[in-house]
């Protein structure tokens, strides 16, 4: 870290610094929870038939060993994903907590959170369809479709994702503005 | 050809005999500030900052700062 990085350091209000820490636990609270969910589900396919929305399992009865090795892994990708949204939230956390929260490493990692809440988003639509063709083979006839749905959840980690790009450049934007306001005296 | 803005505080300081230390708690910048300001390594200085040097130094803000363009003439 540079001098000037370091001198950006501003140490928050305790309250703050609980808040932020409040957030951590939070954080390692949901990874957590997410490895118990892939122990739990992961260990039969039935339970994965359970966790799967209705619309996308309607009519199967049994997943055979292919089917559910694939739906395995394309949920092990996106609890992935949510893992690694959680773990730059709580790295963002830890950040502010320590008072860095207006260096450049905040920016990458609020760039890096928006990346992970942008695949998020985009990726669960692809999900869906995936898991859709997935099932097709095991569906009855007559009840095949083709899944191509958009859940409020995906618009909503889009739109976190897009105010957390946003906010980023906010950031970098007022750091220039902190630069230019230091070289005046 | 360059143009620049020269920063003649400390002819003015001497002029004034007066130290750096003192004109810094009487303009209430720091000591460091101000020996960057004389120094030109400053991308500014606040009209706040100026009016209370001209008013511990006595003197205009044209005492203070040149125009000097970079052949050599003067501006």
């Amino acid at each position: 870290m540079n001098m000037m990085e370091e001198q950006r350091r501003v140490a928050l209000s305790p309250f703050g610094r609980r808040l932020a820490l409040a957030g951590e636990g939070l954080g390692w609270a949901g990874i957590a929870l997410i490895l118990y969910a892939l122990i739990h589900f992961g260990s039969s396919p039935v339970r994965i038939l359970h966790l799967l929305p209705p619309e996308l399992t309607e009519g199967v009865r049994a997943l055979d060993s292919g089917a559910w090795i694939a739906a395995g892994l394309i949920l092990l990708i996106s609890f992935a994903v949510v893992v690694w949204c959680l773990i730059e939230l709580i790295r963002l956390f830890a950040m502010i907590r320590k008072g860095d929260w207006f260096g450049e490493r905040l920016e990458r990692a609020l760039q890096r959170l928006s990346i992970a809440a942008l695949v998020s988003g985009f990726g669960a639509i692809i999900q869906r369809t995936v898991l859709g063709l997935i099932f097709k083979p095991l569906t009855p006839e007559g009840k095949h479709r083709l899944v191509l749905q958009i859940d409020s959840d995906d618009v909503i980690f889009a739109l976190i994702g897009i105010f957390l790009a946003l906010f980023a450049l906010i950031i970098r934007e007022a750091r220039r503005a902190d630069d230019e306001n230091k070289g005046f005296v | 050809m360059t143009v620049e803005i020269i920063v003649t505080l400390d002819v003015m300081l001497a002029r004034r005999k007066m130290r750096s230390k003192e004109l810094a708690a009487r303009v209430g910048i720091t000591e460091q500030n101000l020996s960057l300001l004389k120094s030109g390594k400053v991308q500014g200085i606040r009209f706040r900052t100026l009016a209370a040097i001209c008013e511990a130094l006595d003197c205009q803000p044209g005492d203070l700062i040149e125009f000097r363009r970079g052949d050599g003439s003067g501006g």
